[in-house]
């Protein structure tokens, strides 16, 4: 088969898709201006619903004597068994011994 | 170059176009169609300037070859929803009904991309080999030999056909 022959074979290819050409339209950029138009306004949507969010009336919470009463005596309840965990010198670790100051001799002492 | 002078350029190459973005989406004439109007709005908008460094053809085919590609990148994104997991004879596939012109196209088919677009370039579209070579962007002797391999395997391929 010669470059003529394939020549030929393109030719017949090219004659038959030759027959159906869309015809040449410019296309106009309006399907991205409505995409962003689009965009645009669903952030300006979000915008307005954070700031709704945030501008919201917030509800006042109220206690009443009985209440207070009630956490005074939760906060102010110990358990029965908090003694056991007293060990005998427990004090030892809660609190910082002294050195006491000594009179120690420094003459005659070489280095 | 100014806008009128622009879009009939364009008009009269329009037929080669359209036949050359066929080949750059496999011949899915849909798919042709929507390489051919993103490509005409790139001009249109700027994207893409003819430099005049060589022919508005020349040019005008690496650029629909560029798109092409682009959107076949991105192909696979639109066809996830649809949950297509192969490429199903299109009835916007082309409809080629001359038992020659299908025995080249298959042909066509089993060649590597560039070998294909090579010798499409030069025998489908009259291009000369340099041509070629600026449309797809490789060196004249890279475009040479897939020139050569390209037609080595459509003579294998449509001997006695």
């Amino acid at each position: 088969m010669t470059d003529d022959d394939l020549r030929q074979r393109f030719s017949e290819l090219r004659a038959e898709e030759m027959r159906r050409v869309p015809s040449f339209t410019i296309p106009r950029p309006q399907p991205r201006a409505r995409w962003k138009l689009q965009l645009a306004a669903a952030a300006l949507l979000v915008l307005i619903m954070m700031i709704g969010l945030v501008l919201r009336p917030r509800r006042q919470t109220t206690f009443s004597p009985a209440d207070h009463a009630t956490a005074r005596s939760i906060a102010a309840w110990h358990a029965p068994t908090d003694a056991l965990l007293k060990t005998p010198g427990s004090e030892i670790l809660s609190s910082m011994p002294a050195i006491p100051d000594l009179d120690l001799p420094t003459e005659g002492v070489t280095p | 170059m100014d806008r009128a002078e622009l879009e009939q350029q364009l008009e009269e190459l329009h037929p080669a176009s359209f036949a050359w973005a066929l080949g750059c989406c496999g011949r899915d004439r849909q798919l042709a169609e929507d390489v051919l109007q993103e490509t005409y709005l790139k001009i249109f908008q700027g994207k893409a300037q003819f430099a005049g460094r060589s022919t508005l053809k020349t040019w005008l085919f690496s650029v629909i070859r560029r798109t092409a590609a682009r959107q076949r990148r991105f192909r696979w994104l639109r066809e996830i929803p649809l949950l297509i997991t192969s490429e199903p004879e299109s009835a916007e596939r082309c409809l080629i009904q001359s038992e020659r012109a299908s025995a080249l196209l298959r042909a066509l088919g089993r060649l590597a991309r560039r070998q294909r677009e090579i010798v499409e370039l030069v025998f489908y579209h009259d291009l000369t080999i340099e041509q070629a070579a600026g449309v797809i962007g490789v060196s004249i002797g890279t475009a040479r030999v897939h020139y050569q391999r390209a037609k080595q395997r459509l003579r294998e391929e449509l001997h006695d056909r």
